[in-house]
């Protein structure tokens, strides 16, 4: 008898993409060997199983309030498309840019409204306070500043390397997403030195970095 | 590949969604144009199939719930970049299995854990006794793989995704991606014998 099949083969076979020319010997020993049919039937039984197992589960609780929230909590400005232009290519579309100027509006709006709303009331400076405030960075800015960067960083290499694949308009496109994005981000930064804890802020500049990785992630994507 | 984008197209089959059936593209479209009443619809239409995936993917029902939520958010975010060359399913399921992947690649390299599993080998055989059985026992043998082998064997074998779209999903090597898959059979076939 010829020797047992090994697990590759088994798979192999189970799979349908055993090469034909091994094929004849495989079938020949499954026919004559009672433990290696057995070990075909158990894995088909066990295929069977995971492709009858249900596609879906129903979730514990109803989630939508809570996604809904989070979606306008952040102010997250969907890429949106203009449904009737399915054929023109991405880059020519005005969404692309509307969106990242919709978040260029929001930022500025809600950076101006903060700077310009009364100051608040502050205690009289004591003789031995310095007389001046230093700008600070809170941990919360300073992680999410380094959780993104890298990540862009990593984006942007990728963007660079694939550039040459990319049509000039959509290049241009991207970059220019990118500069409005980048102004959004150093507007947020500016008044976050001196609001360090401002959640406001700190929501729209994690909105900000987000769109800037969606618009490189969508960019390579669509060359890889 | 007998397995290969077996049923992927296909809707939610689970719960509410089957229901009803709400009219996909045109939802999409209005999302697409940013509003956010047409998302609920598509949420609930979608939501069962997503859930599942996140939660065989993971084996834990916390970070399912955190997963799924997170896909959702994430399809609203990048709704704009589905164009229509595949059913709005599929696309949410690719976004889903990127977003799966990608928490587990983050959460390796910060944590480095060891997974709070059962070892296989040491688990009691459990007697089947019919098909329903014999389902539960698979989803919680399904559970107790290792991350790797698990998340290749739901992709492939429930999911129908092929070996190289796998191995773009995971990164991963087609040889290395198929050893995978041959472990976890091999121990779900043990288990289960």
């Amino acid at each position: 008898m010829t020797p047992h099949l090994r697990d590759e083969e088994l798979h192999d076979l189970v799979d349908g993409v055993l090469p034909e020319a091994g094929r004849q010997t495989v079938d020949a020993h499954i026919a004559s060997c009672l433990e290696c049919s057995e070990r075909v039937e158990r894995l088909r039984r066990l295929l069977a199983m995971a492709r009858e197992a249900p596609r879906g589960v129903a979730p514990p609780d109803d989630w939508w309030p809570a996604i809904r929230s989070t979606i306008n909590q952040r102010k997250i400005v969907p890429l949106g498309a203009v449904p009737n232009q399915p054929s023109r290519p991405w880059w020519t579309r005005p969404w692309a840019l509307a969106a990242a100027a919709m978040l260029l509006v929001a930022v500025s709006a809600a950076v101006t409204a903060i700077v310009l709303r009364p100051p608040p009331q502050v205690p009289i400076a004591r003789a031995s306070d310095s007389g001046f405030s230093v700008p600070s960075v809170s941990p919360r800015l300073a992680t999410m500043t380094a959780n993104y960067e890298g990540l862009t960083r990593q984006l942007l290499i990728d963007f660079d390397s694939r550039r040459a694949a990319l049509p000039p308009a959509a290049v241009a496109q991207v970059e220019q997403n990118l500069r409005v994005i980048d102004i959004a981000i150093s507007e947020i930064v500016t008044v976050l030195q001196a609001e360090p804890d401002n959640d406001v802020l700190l929501e729209l500049l994690d909105t900000s970095y987000r769109q800037k990785v969606a618009v490189l992630e969508h960019a390579t994507e669509s060359v890889s | 590949m007998p397995v290969s984008a077996r049923s992927r197209d296909s809707k939610p089959e689970a719960g509410r969604a089957a229901s009803s059936t709400p009219d996909v593209p045109a939802l999409v479209a209005r999302v697409q144009a940013g509003e956010i009443e047409a998302f609920e619809p598509l949420y609930r239409h979608h939501v069962d199939r997503v859930y599942a995936l996140c939660l065989r993917m993971t084996g834990h029902t916390g970070r399912a719930k955190e997963l799924t939520q997170d896909v959702f958010v994430r399809c609203w975010e990048r709704i704009g970049s589905f164009r229509g060359d595949s059913a709005f399913g599929t696309w949410l399921h690719r976004v889903a299995v990127n977003l799966v992947l990608e928490q587990h690649r983050a959460t390796a390299r910060r944590e480095r854990r060891v997974e709070p599993r059962a070892d296989l080998e040491n688990l009691p055989h459990v007697a089947l006794s019919g098909t329903e059985d014999q389902r539960l026992d698979l989803e919680a043998a399904i559970q107790t793989l290792p991350p790797k082998a698990r998340q290749v064997f739901v992709l492939h074998d429930i999911e129908g995704y092929t070996h190289d779209e796998i191995a773009r999903f995971t990164g991963s090597a087609p040889g290395t991606m198929r050893a995978h898959l041959h472990r976890a059979r091999q121990l779900l076939m043990k288990r289960l014998s």
